[in-house]
């Protein structure tokens, strides 16, 4: 039975993997991540979510529930499989504040999540299910988020992740991060830097989506007749298809920004036609299987020594994993699969996490 | 080309969840002495305080729903009667947490005082009830629903994400070419 026996396989997880459970830390974030062996000698990751005193007044915080139900909803080969659920006990009796809570069972502040040890999307940190209805503006990292999200409007869908997905593409070109914006305008400079001054359709767009932070943006930052760098820019990395792929994906216009179907070349439009092109280009797509497999390599950091914090050198470390794999691999664990999480994503993350409860 | 998505739902998901006539004879209650009919008629106690409730707060009709499984799924694994030495899960308390989680999973969040004061209200019978938030009532609601969150959750396996069973009956009414027919719908809804 898996529920019995949750809590005894948490602290079972943790006993036996006693040696490995703190110097394997993954990654750091809004819950620590851990690489373990259960019972049957199985690799799996854990993710702790640690649940704050302070967060406590409203329960399990939601966004833990939004990360376990939608992993657990999410069944793809390229989503990490969610084994089980397990809760820890912490102290005993937590309510240190005496105003807030008076009387406490049982300190339940660990849950953990085991999960499949894998190269796979595993981060549904911030994730929840769309709805058309107002979301916080301030999510996604800021390299990676949209024009209508660096404007602040909270009335964003998909289209926000597709932006962020054709800056990946580029960062896999480039082997570094395209637009590392620290200010949202800072980010959105360098988003015209690159795209050019946005089509005067384009800002009627994100006008009528309703971008709280536009009009004083245009008047007091937006320079003028600025053109399109994309192609330039990247002609000489790549093909003229890969380039209007991620052209595609990277319109001011989150309408007009491909959707993920058509990115997938699926439907018949002209986006997908266009996709499509991209896709049959030459190198194809092979299985994953038949994919080189690298030493691990995460950030130039030893693994298997002190939880070292990470993600603080982001550009440098990044650029590392570029030029030298075999020498920051040294002292690598013997494993050859990296279990990425993101962390210098995460990190901001969490900043955002913590920013929302306080809202709340 | 693309992979092809190989998104198709676990064969396990809800097995767990699926019993039989036997094991629906043999609940923790009744394991506990409880008779049949007398835990049936907690459960719809159980449910109908979550509806109260959920009518209070103007919850949808979905989540009120979510909050009426999680109570049966949790009376599966835990037994309402009282005994030493162990706590007691009472149905109006454990339908409370359960509708305080589902306002979670279904996106409906309403503020734990707003709920708080409905279940005061609901649980004395007094929709205009003036419940102060330092009251012992009050506070015993909110202990009571922290507290029991957390067992509902463990109980459950984590296991969040329900198929509703409207989408189904509807497709039964089709079938039946019983789509029209007001009165049956109304009562195979509620």
């Amino acid at each position: 039975m898996k529920d019995s026996t949750s809590l005894e396989k948490a602290v079972s997880l943790r006993n036996q993997c006693a040696d490995s459970w703190k110097s394997n830390q993954l990654g750091k974030a809004y819950g620590v991540v851990y690489r373990a062996r259960d019972r049957n000698s199985n690799i799996v990751a854990l993710k702790q979510i640690r649940i704050l005193p302070q967060e406590r007044q409203n329960g399990i915080p939601i966004t833990a529930i939004r990360e376990i139900a939608i992993l657990q909803s999410l069944r793809h080969i390229n989503i990490i499989n969610i084994l089980d659920v397990a809760v820890g006990q912490g102290s005993e009796n937590c309510s240190d504040d005496g105003s807030e809570r008076r009387s406490e069972g049982r300190g339940l502040d660990e849950v953990y999540m085991v999960m499949e040890y894998a190269e796979q999307v595993a981060d549904f940190g911030m994730a929840r299910e769309y709805s058309p209805r107002p979301l916080t503006p301030g999510v996604v990292t800021i390299w990676y988020r949209s024009p209508e999200l660096l404007l602040g409007t909270s009335h964003y869908n998909p289209s926000v992740d597709l932006w962020s997905a054709g800056l990946i593409l580029t960062e896999l070109l480039l082997c570094t991060p395209l637009l590392p914006g620290d200010t949202e305008i800072q980010q959105l400079a360098l988003i015209v830097k690159l795209l050019g001054t946005p089509s005067p359709d384009s800002i009627a767009a994100l006008s009528a989506i309703g971008c709280p932070d536009l009009s004083r943006w245009r008047r007091e930052q937006l320079p003028q007749g600025r053109v399109d760098n994309l192609e330039r820019r990247f002609l000489s990395e790549t093909t003229k298809e890969t380039v209007r792929f991620i052209g595609g994906l990277l319109k001011w216009d989150p309408d007009e920004r491909w959707t993920a179907a058509e990115a997938l070349a699926k439907g018949r439009n002209k986006n997908a036609g266009e996709a499509e092109r991209w896709w049959r280009e030459s190198p194809r797509e092979v299985d994953k299987d038949l994919l080189p497999t690298f030493p691990e390599i995460r950030n130039g950091e030893r693994i298997g020594g002190e939880m070292v914090h990470r993600g603080t050198d982001k550009i440098s470390t990044r650029k590392g994993k570029g030029n030298d794999g075999a020498r920051s691999a040294k002292g690598a664990s013997l494993e050859s699969y990296v279990f990425d999480f993101g962390t210098d994503q995460m990190e901001s993350q969490s900043q955002r996490v913590t920013k929302r409860h306080r809202i709340r | 080309m693309p992979p092809a998505s190989s998104n198709s739902a676990p064969a396990t998901v809800g097995s767990q969840w699926l019993f039989s006539e036997e094991e629906l004879s043999q609940t923790p209650s009744m394991l506990d002495g409880m008779s049949a009919e007398q835990e049936r008629e907690n459960r719809s106690k159980g449910v109908n305080f979550i509806t109260q409730v959920g009518i209070m707060l103007k919850l949808p009709q979905l989540t009120l729903a979510t909050a009426s499984v999680f109570l049966h799924r949790f009376y599966m694994r835990y037994s309402m009667v009282e005994k030493e030495g162990r706590p007691t899960f009472h149905y109006y308390a454990i339908a409370a947490t359960a509708l305080f989680l589902a306002t979670k999973v279904e996106e409906n969040c309403r503020k734990m005082k707003e709920l708080v004061i409905a279940c005061c209200r609901v649980a004395q019978k007094n929709t205009n009830l003036i419940v102060d938030e330092q009251a012992k009532e009050f506070w015993r609601w909110k202990d009571t629903i922290l507290l029991n969150e957390e067992i509902l959750l463990e109980a459950m396996c984590f296991d969040l994400s329900l198929e509703p069973p409207y989408h189904t009956l509807f497709q039964f009414l089709v079938l039946f070419h019983e789509q029209n027919n007001k009165k049956l719908r109304n009562s195979a809804w509620a």
